[in-house]
């Protein structure tokens, strides 16, 4: 059984948002509400402020904190590797979103970003929280996947209506290859500068693999314990100056 | 409230013992219940109740001690129904008890008016309240044949009504009865050779005055509990729940507090305070409100007004099962009992805290600790700040 895992290159990572968007669609999300972001982030005052971005995915932890406080049992952990929520069993306690450290987890039924509410304008029947236009994946609540019932927290599931169709022993998900398109996680497969690997973490020959050993995978807030399996990297490994995703950086310097 | 409308999935095709899944506390919380009351109470281990099932064995024998035993009330089985009971006539009719008895006594041998259930082992708390609420001046009397201790079902030297019948004696008792009118236990003697070996089915039993129980008693008994249990104005209490599992009050703590109330109105009483459990909590208080959403019985729920909210906590709906200490991260909550404070019975607004609008996502957020943003963006900003430090050194 596969271990799925994804790399994101930083050094390549422009900000542009086409993964929060492809995600948007593919889970019908709204503003706000992606399991994937690009988080902005600025540093510093006028007139030297930095802007900097940072992708972030759930991490899919090899040690899940969220998974261990769910009173339900609802978040669970597939055999590949997968973190996900059984929304039959959810009780939208919220417990989870306080115990993750990534802060990836959803719960939607709160004032909406943007106005109108786009909920309203589409009014979900029975506990389906909207009814979107066009609609996404199958429904599957108890993976979690589909559109986000009331009451319930949602997280990003890796697209898993996608790869948990993989044929088996597949090394790499990309939108390269013809016969994985399909199967590559909705902001993998639309990354434009190609900054995502996905694939099987058990597989030394993966991508993926590849890409840690290389390039010094780097996995967020280390101390918690968590273990993600989602890796940074940088063009020169940890500490290099030169992979620094700045934008408006030394433009703004005297 | 009427016990026909409760819908029980039954566990086993052949045997008449219901559960309600979703009112069973290990069912709604496998990781934090620690209930196993049902397990406990049967005399023949015939329950395995595990993470995410319930089962019945093949050894049941039908006395329903396990759902005497169950704080929810998630566990029925027919024939447990207090009838009504009529006034008797004549002088000394006020002291006439109304006696109990279980299926296996020949009908033959027990007096018309008595009471009639599967196994008075089987009887609750609240069903005892309830019972001694609908006898009126009359004491309850539950009959010992002398069967009990050989009885499977009785399974010890204690009669299996003891437990519940000394709880519900000390209610009664601070509910203003008197001494002499509380329920106890009668020893009247049969001959061993009369007792059958299994609790005859429920069919056989259909010939007793059951029909027509209830009907007039219960619409009084529903005004009875709507004075005792005012409901908040809904524009104050907003109730946040999942899609399943929403919190539902317990039957067995309803049948409890209906008699309580009814014989209350007699006795010029308020409810004993050793009914009811005080929940307290401290300083530590996050407001992260999980304790109102593992609540299985919604005596936890948020309240909202003027900018502020908090939770508000209904000591008729507490049961007492402790989940919210378990759950609470920051062990802010404390759970004890009432004691004889009766100051504290009913809705208390146990947290207060203000209420602003996130600058960063706009979401609404309770004010603490001085943070300017939501907890999640909060989370967010640290993240990314940390992540910037961790993958390029000096956070250029």
């Amino acid at each position: 059984m596969a271990k799925w895992g994804m790399v994101i290159d930083l050094e390549k990572c422009t900000g542009c948002q086409a993964c929060s968007t492809a995600c948007q669609m593919e889970n019908n999300r709204l503003p706000g509400e992606n399991y994937q972001d690009v988080l902005y982030y600025t540093e510093g005052k006028q007139p030297t402020p930095t802007l900097k971005w940072f992708p972030r995915p759930c991490m899919h932890c090899e040690e899940p904190s969220c998974l261990h406080v769910c009173p339900t049992k609802a978040t669970f952990k597939t055999a590949d590797g997968v973190v996900l929520i059984d929304w039959n069993k959810c009780i939208g306690c919220k417990f989870c979103m306080i115990a993750c450290p990534y802060g990836v987890r959803f719960y939607t039924d709160e004032k909406p970003l943007i106005e109108p509410n786009i909920k309203d304008v589409f009014k979900g029947s029975g506990d389906l929280s909207w009814n979107p236009p066009y609609k996404g994946p199958q429904q599957d609540n108890a993976h979690g996947v589909g559109i986000q019932p009331n009451g319930v927290v949602s997280k990003c599931t890796f697209c898993y209506h996608k790869i948990s169709k993989a044929p088996a022993g597949t090394a790499n998900l990309t939108n390269e290859d013809e016969a994985t398109r399909e199967f590559t996680p909705a902001c993998v497969r639309t990354c434009a500068p190609t900054a995502r690997y996905f694939g099987d973490l058990d597989n030394p020959n993966s991508e993926v693999s590849r890409m840690i050993s290389s390039k010094k995978g780097t996995r967020l807030l280390e101390h918690t314990g968590n273990k993600p399996q989602v890796y940074y990297v940088t063009g020169s490994g940890a500490g290099g100056g030169a992979a620094v995703p700045m934008g408006r950086n030394g433009i703004n310097k005297v | 409230m009427p016990d026909q409308e409760i819908q029980y999935k039954k566990l086993r095709e052949e045997r008449p013992l219901g559960l309600r899944e979703d009112a069973c506390l290990v069912l709604r919380a496998p990781r934090y219940a620690t209930c196993r009351a049902c397990e406990t109470a049967c005399p023949v281990q015939a329950i395995k109740v595990g993470e995410i099932t319930f089962e019945l064995g093949d050894a049941c024998i039908d006395c329903g001690r396990c759902a005497a035993a169950c704080p929810m009330g998630a566990l029925g089985l027919p024939g447990f129904v207090v009838p009504e009971v009529k006034p008797v006539q004549g002088e000394l009719s006020s002291a006439k008890p109304v006696p109990v008895e279980c299926w296996k006594v020949p009908a033959e041998s027990s007096l018309p008016d008595a009471v009639r259930v599967p196994c008075t082992g089987g009887l609750s708390t609240g069903r005892l309240v309830e019972l001694a609420a609908a006898a009126g001046d009359r004491p309850v009397q539950i009959w010992d044949r002398g069967w009990c201790a050989a009885c499977r079902a009785g399974g010890g030297p204690e009669h299996p009504v003891s437990g519940a019948l000394e709880a519900a004696r000390g209610l009664l008792a601070g509910a203003g009865v008197r001494p002499e009118k509380l329920p106890g236990i009668a020893f009247m003697p049969l001959p061993a050779q009369l007792m059958p070996a299994e609790i005859p089915s429920s069919t056989s039993q259909q010939t007793l005055s059951r029909r027509g129980f209830f009907s007039a008693f219960m619409r009084e008994t529903t005004a009875a509990i709507d004075q005792v249990r005012p409901l908040a104005p809904k524009s104050e209490i907003r109730r946040k729940r999942g899609f399943e599992r929403t919190p539902m009050p317990s039957r067995e703590r309803e049948r409890l507090l209906l008699g309580l109330s009814i014989l209350g109105k007699s006795t010029d009483k308020p409810p004993p305070s050793e009914a009811f459990y005080r929940v307290q909590i401290s300083q530590a208080c996050r407001s992260h409100n999980i304790c109102v959403g593992i609540c299985p019985t919604g005596a936890l729920d948020i309240y909202e007004e003027d900018a502020q909210n908090g939770v508000v906590f209904d000591s008729y709906l507490c049961i007492g099962c402790g989940q919210c200490v378990t759950v609470c991260p920051e062990s802010a909550i404390e759970l004890s009992p009432n004691g004889n404070d009766l100051m504290t019975i009913g809705q208390l607004r146990l947290t207060r805290f203000g209420v602003q609008d996130c600058p960063v996502c706009g979401q609404t957020f309770t004010a603490q600790g001085g943070s300017d943003c939501c907890p999640q963006c909060a989370k967010r900003r640290q993240l990314a700040s940390s992540a910037f430090a961790s993958l390029f050194g000096n956070n250029r």
